[in-house]
């Protein structure tokens, strides 16, 4: 299955980018109010300068406009950024560390957040930032903060040694989950908040959440997609990288600060939505090889079309329930990556 | 003419001191040996010699100039390492592989160029690997594992290529094979090849000159022939040994016989 001409990954590229734009105008068109594929794709496209002219969308609702652009369109946006910054992420800390069972949270990120945000909830701080209230502040300090002090610890002494970061990682993890535990049991009406915080939600997305989110989640992924050569050869080992010309201790400083950004910043919006960064570099993998020139672009579309997938069923499914993100990208997750780990398995033996 | 210069080289993990002054020259075009017994600080030695490591004293410099004022792109334009063992974890491709040996000579960000091709297909084709081009890095041999690394190490265009213990996992077979064709680069191609060794016997098939380490000290340096020799590997292995000269192969040959009572 593993493709090797260039003819065929631009086929791939094209396939993955249209699947991109069909699941955006699917997920617009798609809710309590039912505007249909059809009419999400004329006003979605009545907003494109130059092809603008081509539709005419006065015989649509007002009210259609109104929801895609106001409600919907936020929304997705948002689910495309996270989707692609903790796949690119994921992909980065399990070249980097050179573990499979890496993903962006190795390093304690995403209970640092939940701590940042669970302290929030308890203080019922009312004050806002930009309109976009505290919860996400605390969650992005909590975040740099626990990740900061994973990397101190493993810093000491220098050389920063891969499993050092990831037992500190490990063990700042369980420190704030157990003050989040205290937290819980002292304040039982925060509980039921700050439990579903850690499930993740694309609930609170707005265009200023938007706003703030995408120039970190861009410029950081953007970057990162430039760092994919030296990726490859960073995850033969610091030994072997040195020895080929990279510097390996500056690299690893540079992708680990690049990718606890994007990291924290969709975190302290979303909570902490688990599974993609895990699991989408894995699938990539299985179409494009251990390439990061391929692997790193190939998982921010595939991470992208996969979260926004998600949210879509999770607004639409038990609507006007909703459930959280972080539950359905572990339960539509998890069988495909099952089959995916047989189906390789399979391949091995044959 | 000389390349690579050590000189007066201290380094130390932590408090221990692993190298306590080491001094020494290398030139173009000979295959060097160093040897020496466990923790002797060879390993050390070599990492120090490509910058992965930063001397605590002294220093190491190639064309006299210090390679620690050297970026790592520049260093390894001159240097090439071929570890022990590789591993990936992931399933790169024997072809991605020896195509990371162009990095030295890229910003990073460019594509392999059709003359970058030709030189990994060159290089290949010198170790017999072309056939292996598509399959995994995980899925070779030992043996077949070393030769890609070698490839590599030769795709880099370096004139020094380090070895650390390239031929201890291997069986006999492909030592030889390893060893020969690192032997080829530096009588062919004029390479500098300073190879850690484990096995006496193939320091002395195989190395022109021979570093004998002990304690972090270089306590010989000459000729193989000056420094294989019995009283000398007896006083720093610590074992009475037997070095005998095969007739029919021109060969020399050590044998352990008995450990010393210290």
């Amino acid at each position: 299955m593993r493709m090797e001409k260039k003819t065929t990954y631009t086929l791939v590229y094209i396939a993955f980018f249209t699947a991109l734009a069909a699941a955006i105008v699917f997920s617009a068109g798609t809710g309590s109010a039912n505007i249909g594929f059809l009419n999400s794709f004329r006003i979605l496209i009545s907003r494109i300068p130059l092809v603008n002219r081509l539709v005419d969308i006065s015989s649509l609702p007002d009210s259609y406009s109104t929801i895609i652009f106001s409600i919907r369109m936020p929304r997705i946006i948002a689910s495309v950024l996270v989707g692609t910054g903790l796949s690119v992420c994921g992909v980065v800390f399990q070249g980097m560390f050179r573990n499979p069972m890496a993903d962006p949270y190795v390093l304690g990120i995403s209970s640092g957040a939940v701590l940042g945000a669970a302290i929030a909830f308890v203080t019922g701080t009312q004050a806002t930032l930009f309109n976009l209230g505290l919860v996400p502040l605390y969650a992005f300090i909590g975040a740099i903060a626990a990740t900061t002090i994973v990397y101190l610890i493993a810093q000491k002494g220098g050389r920063l040694v891969t499993n050092t970061l990831i037992l500190s990682g490990i063990a700042i993890g369980f420190l704030c989950s157990s003050i989040i535990s205290l937290i819980i049991i002292a304040s039982r009406e925060q509980a039921h908040r700050i439990i579903f915080w850690t499930m993740g939600s694309m609930t609170g997305s707005s265009w200023q959440t938007v706003t703030v989110m995408l120039p970190f989640i861009i410029l950081g992924t953007i970057i990162l997609l430039l760092n994919s050569n030296n990726l490859n050869i960073l995850s033969t080992g610091d030994e072997t990288a040195v020895s080929l010309g990279i510097n390996a201790g500056l690299l690893k400083k540079i992708l680990l600060l690049i990718a606890s950004m994007i990291t924290a910043v969709s975190v302290c919006f979303c909570g902490t939505i688990g599974f993609v960064g895990l699991i989408i570099p894995h699938a990539v993998r299985f179409i494009t090889g251990p390439n990061h020139r391929r692997l790193m672009p190939v998982s921010a579309l595939a991470g992208a079309i996969f979260l926004l997938l998600c949210d879509t069923a999770a607004r639409t499914l038990f609507s006007p329930t909703e459930i959280p993100i972080g539950v359905l990208t572990a339960l539509m997750g998890v069988p495909f990556f099952i089959s995916l780990i047989i189906r390789s398995k399979k391949r091995s033996h044959a | 003419m000389k390349i690579l210069a050590v000189d007066n080289l201290h380094f130390s993990y932590g408090k221990t001191e692993v190298l306590k002054g080491i001094s020494m020259d290398f030139y173009r075009g000979t295959f060097y040996g160093i040897i020496g017994p466990n923790g002797c600080g060879k390993s050390t030695l070599l990492k120090n010699l490509y910058g992965y490591l930063t001397p605590a004293a002294g220093k190491v410099s190639i064309y006299d100039e210090n390679i620690k004022h050297m970026k790592a792109k520049q260093r390894s334009k001159f240097i090439a390492y071929v570890p022990q063992e590789t591993q990936t974890g992931f399933d790169f491709s024997v072809y991605d592989v020896i195509a990371m040996g162009r990095n030295p000579h890229h910003s990073g960000l460019q594509l392999l160029s059709s003359e970058d091709h030709d030189k990994i297909m060159e290089a290949m084709e010198e170790t017999s690997t072309t056939h292996l081009k598509n399959k995994s890095i995980n899925e070779l041999s030992g043996g077949e594992k070393q030769r890609a690394i070698l490839a590599r190490a030769f795709t880099q265009d370096s004139e020094i290529i380090l070895m650390d213990e390239p031929v201890s996992m291997l069986d006999i077979n492909h030592q030889i094979e390893i060893m020969d064709l690192a032997k080829s680069l530096a009588d062919k191609k004029f390479k500098t090849i300073i190879c850690v060794l484990h096995d006496l016997n193939l320091a002395a098939q195989y190395a022109q000159h021979i570093f004998l380490m002990s304690h972090g000290n270089l306590v010989h340096s000459g000729m193989q022939a000056d420094v294989l020799k019995q009283q000398i590997l007896t006083d720093v292995y610590g074992v009475s040994v037997r070095v005998n000269y095969d007739a029919e192969s021109g060969l020399k040959t050590i044998t352990p016989l008995s450990r010393l009572n210290t």
